[in-house]
């Protein structure tokens, strides 16, 4: 046996393991501080300070003191700091590959705060977030907009896509290029020489001496000739009236169309430049809209973040499987308690804001809702100036679809000094106020759908004005004492539709209509002037060519009744009956001397 | 390192058994292909300690195969992948998942049961592989190269006096380097 066994070899083994738990237990807590200053460091690409970690083994519980994140954008500030972390790690999972924390608590979370010595700053994203302007931007300049939002008259009376212009312009081709036809028709048709010649030519076969059936048999041919070209004529004034009748139907659909552009284009122009919505709606948008965007502004902020991080702890994410080749991966089997590969079963977070101190409790926070089939938690509360509750969950499903949904409340908080718009036509800012509110809202992946309804009591406000439109806005909003404001958020989270609707509409109502309204019907007026007169000028147009074929529709029918009486005279028949009178009359002679003869 | 490669070359040439040595290069294999914390490397340090295996010879092949794991781990991954994923496997994976100790040492991990695996696989190879090698330069390349000029140059080197201490000088005698 003791050729194969060297039983110092379990001492050895013994002293081994001694060693590796003596090195862990006396630099664990050094090791696990630089990873996280490291990891922190290359994650939020900023300097990391943290002051210690202590370890307690029974059970393990880790804390992590003192953590401060610089904030890349502005070095002299935080992103985020806490006196104390503390998580509790269940061992044995743990050792199973999964990090399952019964309790986390955060103590003294703190965003923005001011460091002793600015951090330093390892890398800035080339791609700034706030490339365009954010939303909040957009709303604030729209307000100086106001005031602009009617066009000149002159520029826009000028717009050759006006349809008053179009049908004018329209009309004018179509008279140039019906002219051309009519014209062209018009050469052909047969002049009045040409028709004096015709019934001089029908008169000299009535002329023509008549003494047989042969004199009457040459002047029919002649008169069919005659007639063959009455009738060719007659087909080219047929021609030529339908022309003048196609003509004339063209052109009176279009004077139609040309004598309701103008109320077309009124129609548009008031489409165009919203003017029919410059009300105190607008209003609302632009005071409110702004804080609302705002807050969707930071909700689209926390779900970017989130989502990405949930898609790669999913392990579908290419950058998550590129990792996941290299390193290997854990594949979970069913069991009969299953746990998620991460779970914070209950966290405790209080946060330090300028408004007050708040709780933020969660429970089963993961990215794994359905294997224990439960949602995340999240509530978030303070009393310390009026009450704010906040209550939401959410939850991921296998297939990779995120809802979230929430309430909150908010009763008799104090506000001071807020500013509500800054912008080169108006500065407004809430100086005191009692707010009440509450709401709800749901996140269906990125689709938000949110109903938030606050109220303003005891308001008092400050605020500087340059335009009459905002200095009259600005003397409404002081003089109110209750203000109240729904705001409805829905779609796309990146592209939200906001309604806003606020108690400062009614009140707007009466004074700033009225002097909308004087301004709007003093520009309506001009710009129908202007629509008008464009409008007399082609229908001025439009009566001289009218007259002209009107004066071509008479001459048509006057040639072509001449020419039908010319086709339909009967002077083969006349010169017929000259004939037959004839030789009656000498017929009866001839007997006559007959007779004379006879009786003598 | 130097002492390490020092008693690796002592071993080979001396009368330690061709057995012990292939036995740990077989053994530092499964151990080297793994990351070193986990269980069965545990359980294999243990069996290293105990049983009459040729340490140095172990302690280099870990370090050596250490490095070849580097290289070799998108196959490693590959193949527990293929095992843990494999529809026909999930029953039997699926039992063996419901014992702490699969768990325990990490054997649903992709990289650690295929690092296994293939330790498993191929240390039976690698074993005699390693003996026949040992046998050939022991009979055939040790007295091959004794006739070069370098080899007694390094004689006279640092190295060949660390080398004589741990062989007590005995290698001269035995033909040795």
């Amino acid at each position: 046996m003791a050729r194969f066994i060297r039983w110092q070899g379990i001492i050895a083994f013994i002293v081994l393991s001694a060693l590796v738990v003596a090195f862990l237990y006396f630099f664990a807590e050094t090791l696990v501080k630089k990873a996280i200053i490291s990891s922190a460091e290359s994650a939020f690409g900023a300097e990391v300070n943290l002051a210690e970690v202590k370890f307690g083994y029974s059970p393990l519980q880790v804390s992590v003191i003192g953590l401060q994140v610089t904030d890349k954008e502005t070095p002299t500030q935080n992103l985020f700091s806490f006196d104390r972390a503390t998580a509790g790690i269940d061992v044995w999972q743990y050792l199973f590959g999964k990090i399952i924390i019964d309790e986390l608590e955060v103590s003294q979370l703190a965003f923005s705060s001011v460091r002793s010595q600015a951090g330093e700053v390892y890398l800035n994203d080339t791609v700034n977030e706030h490339g365009g302007d954010s939303l909040a931007e957009q709303g604030k300049a729209l307000l100086p907009e106001v005031d602009m939002q009617l066009p000149d008259v002159k520029s826009l009376l000028n717009d050759s896509n006006l349809l008053t212009v179009k049908a004018g312009e329209q009309l004018k081709a179509s008279y140039k290029t019906e002219q051309v036809k009519i014209k062209a028709l018009k050469g052909q048709l047969p002049n009045k020489a040409k028709l004096k010649s015709y019934q001089d030519k029908v008169k000299n076969l009535g002329k023509m001496k008549v003494n047989s059936l042969a004199d009457i048999e040459k002047i029919k041919t002649e008169f069919e000739l005659i007639k063959a070209e009455f009738k060719a004529d007659q087909a080219l004034v047929k021609k030529a009236k339908k022309q003048v009748l196609d003509s004339k139907s063209l052109l009176a659909k279009q004077v139609n169309e040309i004598t309701n552009a103008p109320t077309k284009d009124w129609q548009q122009i008031e489409k165009t430049y919203q003017l029919e919505s410059i009300d105190t709606e607008d209003f609302a948008h632009i005071l409110f809209g702004e804080q609302a965007r705002e807050y969707v502004q930071k909700a689209k902020w926390a779900y970017e973040k989130v989502s990405p991080l949930m898609e790669n702890m999913k392990g579908d994410s290419s950058e998550a499987k590129e990792k996941a080749h290299e390193n290997g991966r854990f594949v979970y089997f069913k069991e009969d308690t299953p746990l998620p590969s991460i779970l914070v079963k209950k966290a405790l977070f209080s946060i330090q804001l300028e408004q007050g101190e708040l709780m933020v409790t969660g429970s089963e926070l993961t990215h794994q809702h359905w294997i224990r089939g439960q949602d995340s938690l999240i509530n978030i509360s303070s009393t310390s100036n009026g009450e704010l509750s906040l209550n939401s969950n959410f939850k991921l499903s296998k297939s990779g679809d995120f809802n979230a949904e929430g309430e909150w409340l908010v009763s008799d908080r104090s506000l001071a000094n807020i500013q509500l718009t800054k912008s080169k036509a108006l500065t407004l800012s809430l100086t005191a106020a009692k707010l009440n509110g509450k709401g709800s809202f749901s996140l269906m992946n990125s689709e938000i759908e949110a109903s938030n309804g606050v109220s303003l009591k005891q308001a008092s406000y400050q605020g500087q004005a340059k335009s009459k439109m905002t200095k009259l806005l600005l003397d409404t909003i002081k003089s109110l004492d209750k203000l109240t404001v729904d705001v409805a958020v829905s779609g796309e989270l990146s592209q939200p539709k906001f309604s806003i609707a606020s108690s400062l509409n009614e009140a707007l109502t009466g004074a700033f209509k009225q002097q909308v309204a004087g301004k709007l019907n003093d520009f309506k007026r001009k710009v129908n002037e202007g629509l008008n007169e464009k409008l007399a000028n082609a229908l001025k147009l439009g009566d001289s060519q009218t007259a002209e074929l009107l004066d071509l529709e008479a001459l048509l029918t006057d040639t072509d009744k001449a020419l039908d009486d010319l086709k339909n005279s009967d002077i083969v028949k006349q010169q017929q009956k000259k004939l037959e009178d004839k030789l009656k009359n000498k017929a009866k002679d001839k007997l006559k001397d007959k007779l004379g003869d006879l009786f003598g | 390192m130097l002492t390490l490669l020092a008693k690796l070359l002592h071993a080979l040439n001396s009368d330690s058994s061709i057995r012990q040595i292939a036995l740990a290069i077989a053994l530092g294999f499964i151990v080297g292909l793994s990351p070193i914390f986990t269980l069965h490397n545990i359980v294999i340090i243990f069996f290293v300690l105990l049983i009459r295996v040729h340490l140095g010879s172990f302690i280099l092949a870990v370090g050596f195969f250490s490095g070849l794991s580097y290289l070799l781990s998108p196959a490693i991954v590959q193949l527990g992948e293929s095992l843990l994923t494999t529809p026909n496997l999930t029953v039997f994976f699926t039992s063996l998942y419901q014992l702490s100790l699969f768990k325990l040492a990490h054997w649903h991990h992709t990289y650690v049961l295929g690092a296994f695996v293939l330790g498993a696989l191929l240390c039976a190879p690698i074993y005699f592989i390693s003996k026949f090698i040992i046998e050939k330069y022991r009979v055939h390349i040790m007295t091959f190269f004794e006739k070069f000029r370098i080899v007694q140059a390094l004689k006279a080197s640092k190295f060949y006096r660390l080398y004589t201490s741990f062989s007590g000088g005995s290698s001269l005698t035995k033909g040795g380097l």
